[in-house]
């Protein structure tokens, strides 16, 4: 590089860091501007869009915690990240690109977000603040019959595999969705993506849009309740996962913030309640998680 | 035999004392026998009343039990658990999902049991999900009471059946089994203690002892725990199953639990049950308490004390023998036999005015003559106000019936009226003294004097008015109910527990008819048909819509199914709505959708201003541009680029008027590559024909120029290749006689040289004469024939050189390849050209005889489509001449080429004298591929080419007129102002 690009390239860089700066905040700044934005797409019982969901009450606790207003952001699922760091974020496989710059309009991500390593690339997770699962749906006509679990996982999955084989199944890119994660192109699965929101998913398969579905357990839970006798769960396609609250790497003090404060609310049990509230079955599914000391 | 005087003195003594004694111990015997019959009838009537009060509680009871077991019934088809069974069946395991089917069932149960509440206390205790073996799949509370009942009859039990079962423990459960699919799954069961309802519903009303056994009878119930019951005594006693009253002395039934209080004495009990749970009630009560009988005793203690009295002064009086102290002692018995009466009397008012319900009593000549409180208080008047008064006045009823009504007994002695001498349950109402109305129920006795005839009746009445609202209120909405079921827009179906029609109303009659005649299908058929998809559907989900076929006909109706328990012999109500037009309308609709969506054309569907609100994926993917990049904007051909070529006033003219507009578009895609369309603009209207939208459909006939380009271009490389052989053949002509004459001119050129060369030696050469020389060579060369034929020679050369550059002129601008932009043109030397270079073709069959207007004027033109399209009619003319077998130049054919000049344009006219066009096929021959000739000699897109080139490109016209056997004349209009009607060139 000679001494003209590199000139050009320190321009460059400034600029960015200038302009990355312009929104990107940590504590101090949220604390100084008196609201903190919490970025989020409904989804089943974290975000219901209608100003409810256990993340939208944990998020407001944790604002009046900070002594700061709340403020609801709403993205979708393609720009969540985006919307957080800055970046426009492209997954490939495990790793990411970053494809150029976009306008930083959230302090934190809470929404039942997966922790998967591309995102990990990017963001920073609190501790784990929600069990997870990703498992294969498919309609109640549906010749596929449920597994009969074995008692180990990993045999669980490889069961629910097997079903897949020339089978249509759908899921979301950007997601913990994402077929891809979970490498049915072995199996010979047949991936469709879907256009629409996760929510509707379930309604997505009961039209007979694919075969089978991803939903991850939260979802499932709720589809159940809503469409009971109209789905079945056949298995997992996934171990155990968990899900947090993502942070830019730049807000290591928020980050922190809310780390004291979650330990804070699930040692007094006000975390418990909430979860009761919205996905009052988890414990049933999870007891491990929830019996766990932070 | 003669009685002594002595005796005679006593008989007449005695007889007066014997008198007074038997008179005394006769009326002292009526007086007691009129009370105790009093006191009888009045403990009767108060069993009978005790009775009737228990009996009407365990109404109560068993109304509560009732709903209680609508409540298991409910819950036994709930969607919570009836989905929970339905997961399972799909096999979905606790582990993935069935576990929070589960937890929905359990959360029904917590609300159950939090919202079913009588008074204060909770109805039930705890609620169990049981399955089909009885093991326990899910309880509430967690750790609650679970007991599995084995039910005998467990596999017989059907939908909608409850079993209620007392235990001895003091509680009932309630167990309901869940069907799916018609296949026994599990049972719902509910416990309750009696305590928690039963002490509720009996408030303050009963003051003995209830009992509560179940069938066999074993105790379930006791409301006072002091004393032990021992209820095997009275299985004789309630074999028959019968509501009744009944004594048992205390020890035979009760057992005190505290030997130092034992009791002992009659008990009364009051008996009843509900057969179809199987529980047996007693209402234990002191009979002493029921009867007291101690006033009976007291009364005829005071008689006897009476009676004593009498018979002591008798005796007195005796003594005295005086007819003043008999008489007197008379008197005395008479007040004191007038006292007892009047007390008796006051005893009966004290009992008439302390009776809560109206009493009131009636001469024989139809007047009150006495009326309790109650009676006053309910009709609003004094006493004094009613007393005498005609009974009739005091009713509603008309006053003849009410006459013919207490006065019931007519003129027959009281003995011949059935034993009780009563009217029951007689309905007549009161008119209280403001005029309102009061429905009651009589029950009216006859009383008698002491004579025994009838002086008239009392008439105890309960108001029931309450109850006569309630009835006539049910009995309206009854009514209500069933005009309802008439006007509700949508057939109604009540449906027995066998699944069979209890009830209809008319719309589904017609909807029945309707379709037993279109499926031609008996009515029953149908029916039972319907029933039984019915039947199936509300298996599974209580609204649906449900298809029958028939004869390749469908129906489709829509039902929604609420399941009814309250109404006895009625399971199920269902609507069903015929909605096979709106699903055959909907149908047709998602297909003209799915037909939008997937056609390859683009449509594009704006509101009358212009902006776009619907674009089809075709549009999108043969624009290039995101759907959001066109929804409300709009669409490139209602643009200003567009306004540029000045079709959009005419476009929106024509759409306006409500005109179809054609035309086509060329514009650019999103990545900048050119693309043809043809566009059909088409007005929508409303239902009151107003214009409310513009629908476009634009096919993209961007390849399809293209080729039509390419195959214009073949055409005219085909036409040249053709002419090309003619062409060579006239160039040939002149270049072979040009080549004879520039041989000739050679070897002319040649002698000359020798003469010119002898000419010169000769004038060297001193001594020859040049006469000889001259003459001689004059002689070889034949000078004469040179300066003859040389001139002829190069004339006739020049004259070939112009013909070749003629042809070749000709052809070069024939073939010349042209602009896309129109050009004045001088259309009498192109059709020139054109004849020129095919002068081959029709030489050997035809003459062309040209009729050129030497004035007409420039012509806006792309000149080498208009040769192509002239050409191609030459052509055309030519091989009809030959078909008549013309040969020229004997018997040539004739082609007339014409042009003129017309106000608006010019005109060119193009006649043969072929064989002419078979009117049969007359209105083809502009079509794309039409052709009467042989395979190889045309390719059916000569004259479609003509009339695109025409018509399209040239917005002119052209028109024919044809004679089969005399020939075919071809008329081209064009205009001499280039206007643009939405196309670019």
């Amino acid at each position: 590089m000679n001494s003209r690009g590199f000139v050009l390239f320190i321009s460059f860089l400034v600029t960015l860091l200038i302009t990355g700066s312009v929104t990107a905040r940590d504590l101090t700044d949220i604390k100084k501007d008196g609201v903190l934005r919490h970025l989020g797409v409904p989804y089943a019982g974290f975000v219901t869009g209608d100003g409810r969901g256990l993340d939208v009450e944990v998020m407001q606790l944790f604002a009046r915690e900070l002594g700061v207003k709340y403020q609801y952001v709403q993205t979708g699922w393609k720009d969540v990240i985006n919307d957080l760091v800055g970046k426009q974020v492209v997954p490939d496989g495990s790793k990411v690109k970053i494809n150029g710059e976009v306008e930083v309009r959230g302090d934190l991500i809470a929404n039942g977000l997966t922790i998967i390593p591309w995102r990990q690339q990017v963001l920073d997770y609190s501790r784990p603040t929600f069990p997870t699962q990703v498992w294969l749906i498919t309609n109640s006509q549906s010749p596929l019959r449920p597994i009969s679990p074995s008692g180990t996982i990993e045999k669980d999955i490889t069961a629910v595999k097997a079903m897949l084989n020339n089978r249509t199944v759908l899921g979301k890119s950007n997601t913990c969705l994402d077929p891809t994660l979970y490498a049915l192109s072995e199996v010979n699965a047949i991936t469709k993506y879907f256009d629409g929101s996760l929510n509707e998913l379930a309604p997505a398969l009961m039209q007979g849009t694919a075969d089978t579905t991803l939903l991850d357990v939260p979802d499932s839970l709720v589809a159940l309740a809503k469409w009971p006798g109209q789905i079945k769960v056949l298995g997992p396609v996934s171990p155990q996962q968990e899900m947090g609250v993502g942070f830019r790497k730049d807000s290591p003090e928020l980050r922190l913030a809310f780390g004291a404060f979650f330990t804070k609310i699930w040692e007094n049990g006000t975390y418990f309640k909430m979860v009761e509230k919205y996905y009052p079955d988890v414990f049933d599914y999870y007891p491990d998680f929830f019996q766990n000391q932070l | 035999m003669e009685k002594s005087p002595q005796k005679k003195g006593l008989l007449r003594g005695i007889s007066p004392l014997v008198y007074a004694h038997l008179f005394t111990g006769a009326l002292i015997c009526i007086l007691l026998a009129t009370n105790y019959h009093t006191q009888h009838r009045y403990q009767q009537t108060n069993l009978q009343q005790l009775q009737n009060n228990f009996e009407n509680w365990v109404i109560g009871v068993d109304y509560f039990l009732s709903e209680r077991e609508a409540d298991f019934r409910d819950l036994a088809v709930s969607k919570p658990i009836t989905s929970f069974f339905a997961n399972r069946a799909l096999g979905m395991t606790m582990t993935y999902g069935l576990q929070a089917s589960l937890n929905n069932v359990t959360r029904l149960f917590s609300q159950l049991q939090n919202s079913s509440r009588i008074g204060d206390n909770p109805i039930y205790n705890s609620f169990n999900l049981l399955d089909k073996d009885g093991s326990v799949l899910t309880r509430q509370p967690a750790f609650g009471f679970a007991q599995w009942l084995p039910i005998p009859e467990a596999d017989e039990m059907k939908e909608g059946q409850v079993i209620i079962h007392s235990h001895t423990s003091g509680a009932v459960s309630f167990t309901a089994p869940i069907f799916l699919h018609s296949g026994l799954q599990g049972f719902v069961q509910g416990w309750a203690d009696y305590n928690s309802f039963i002490s509720y519903l009996t408030g303050n009303k009963i003051s003995g002892m209830l009992l509560i056994a179940d069938q066999d009878p074993n105790l379930v119930f006791q409301s006072r725990s002091d004393e032990e019951v021992i209820l095997e005594p009275l299985r004789p006693l309630i074999a028959d199953g019968v509501s009744k009253t009944f004594e048992l002395p205390r020890s035979s039934l009760l057992v005190s639990r505290d030997k130092n209080t034992s009791k002992t004495g009659e008990l009364t009990l009051f008996y009843t049950q509900i057969p179809e749970y199987d529980i047996q009630f007693f209402l234990v009560e002191d009979s002493s308490a029921v009867f007291k009988r101690q006033s009976l005793f007291l009364f005829m203690g005071v008689l006897a004390a009476l009676s004593l009295g009498v018979f002591l002064v008798s005796t007195s009086i005796y003594r005295a023998g005086t007819k003043n102290l008999l008489l007197r002692n008379s008197l005395t018995e008479a007040e004191k036999r007038e006292k007892a009466v009047g007390k008796k009397r006051k005893e009966l008012d004290a009992i008439i005015r302390n009776f809560l319900d109206t009493l009131i009593v009636v001469d024989n000549q139809l007047r009150v003559i006495r009326v309790n409180q109650a009676t006053c208080k309910l009709l609003g008047y004094e006493e004094k106000e009613l007393l005498h008064r005609p009974i009739a006045t005091l009713f509603e009823d008309p006053s003849d019936m009410i006459d013919s009504i207490f006065s019931f007994y007519g003129e027959k002695d009281a003995d011949v009226f059935n034993a009780r001498g009563e009217l029951r349950n007689v309905e007549l109402s009161y008119r209280s003294k403001n005029g309102l109305c009061l429905p009651m129920s009589f029950n009216i006795s006859i009383i008698q004097d002491d004579l025994g005839n009838i002086s008239g009746v009392v008439a105890g009445a309960k108001e029931i008015s309450t109850l006569k609202s309630a009835m006539d209120k049910l009995a309206g909405q009854k009514t209500y109910i069933e005009n309802l079921f008439d006007v509700v827009p949508e057939g109604l179906l009540a449906i027995s527990p066998s699944f069979t029609i209890v009830k209809h109303n008319r719309i589904f009659t017609e909807i029945l008819r309707e379709w037993t005649a279109s499926f031609g299908v008996s009515e029953k058929s149908l029916t039972d048909e319907l029933l039984t998809s019915l039947k199936q559907a509300l298996d599974l989900t209580n609204q649906s819509v449900l298809s029958l076929n028939h004869n390749n006909k469908r129906g489709y109706f829509q039902y929604h199914g609420v399941t009814i328990s309250s109404l006895e012999g009625i399971n199920h109500v269902v609507s069903i709505r015929d909605i096979t037009r709106k699903r055959m309308a909907e149908e047709a609709r998602i297909l003209l959708a799915t037909v939008i969506e997937q056609t390859a054309d683009a449509v594009i569907i704006t509101d009358t201003g212009g902006i776009t609100l619907y674009v089809n994926p075709a549009a999108v993917n043969n624009s290039g541009y995101r759907e959001e990049e066109l929804v409300g904007y709009l669409p490139s051909f209602f643009t200003e680029a567009f306004d540029e070529l000045k079709q959009c006033k005419k476009l929106w003219k024509t759409i306006s008027n409500g005109e179809v507009w054609y035309g086509r578009f060329s514009n650019r895609k999103k990545c900048g590559t050119l693309m043809e369309e043809d566009v059909t603009i088409s007005p929508v209207r409303d239902n009151e024909d107003a214009i409310t939208h513009y629908v476009a459909i634009k096919h993209d006939v961007t390849e399809m120029a293209l080729l039509q380009r390419q195959l214009l271009q073949a055409n005219k490389l085909e036409a040249i290749g053709q002419l090309a052989a003619g062409v060579a053949h006239e160039i040939n002509t002149p270049m072979q006689y040009i080549q004879n004459n520039v041989t000739f001119f050679d070897q002319a050129f040649g002698e000359l040289k020798q003469l010119l060369t002898d000419y010169q030696l000769l004038l060297e050469k001193p001594g020859i004469t040049a006469d000889d020389s001259c003459r001689l060579n004059l002689e070889e060369i034949d000078l004469e024939f040179l300066l003859t034929e040389i001139p002829q020679s190069i004339e006739e050369s020049l004259g070939g050189i112009d013909r070749v550059v003629k042809i070749v002129s000709a052809m070069k601008e024939f073939s010349h390849p042209g602009s896309n932009e129109k050009i004045a043109t001088d259309l009498n030397r192109a059709l020139n050209n054109t004849i020129t270079v095919s002068r081959n073709e029709w030489k050997y069959v035809a003459e062309i005889i040209t009729d050129f207007d030497q004035d007409l004027p420039l012509v806006p033109c792309l000149p080498n489509q208009f040769n192509q399209a002239t050409l191609n009619l030459i052509i055309n003319g030519v091989h009809a001449i030959a078909e008549t077998g013309a040969l020229a130049p004997e018997n040539p054919g004739r082609i007339t080429i014409a042009t003129r000049n017309r106000n608006d344009g010019v005109e060119i006219r193009i006649s043969d004298s072929g064989i002419g066009i078979p009117e049969d096929i007359q209105d083809r021959i502009f079509d794309p591929f039409f052709t009467t000739k042989e395979v190889g000699r045309g390719t059916g897109q000569g004259l479609a080419i003509v009339h695109d080139i025409i018509t399209r490109k040239h917005r002119g016209s052209i028109d024919f007129s044809s004679t089969p056997g005399k020939g075919t004349k071809f008329i081209i209009r064009l205009p001499l102002s280039d206007h643009h009607q939405g196309t670019t060139v």
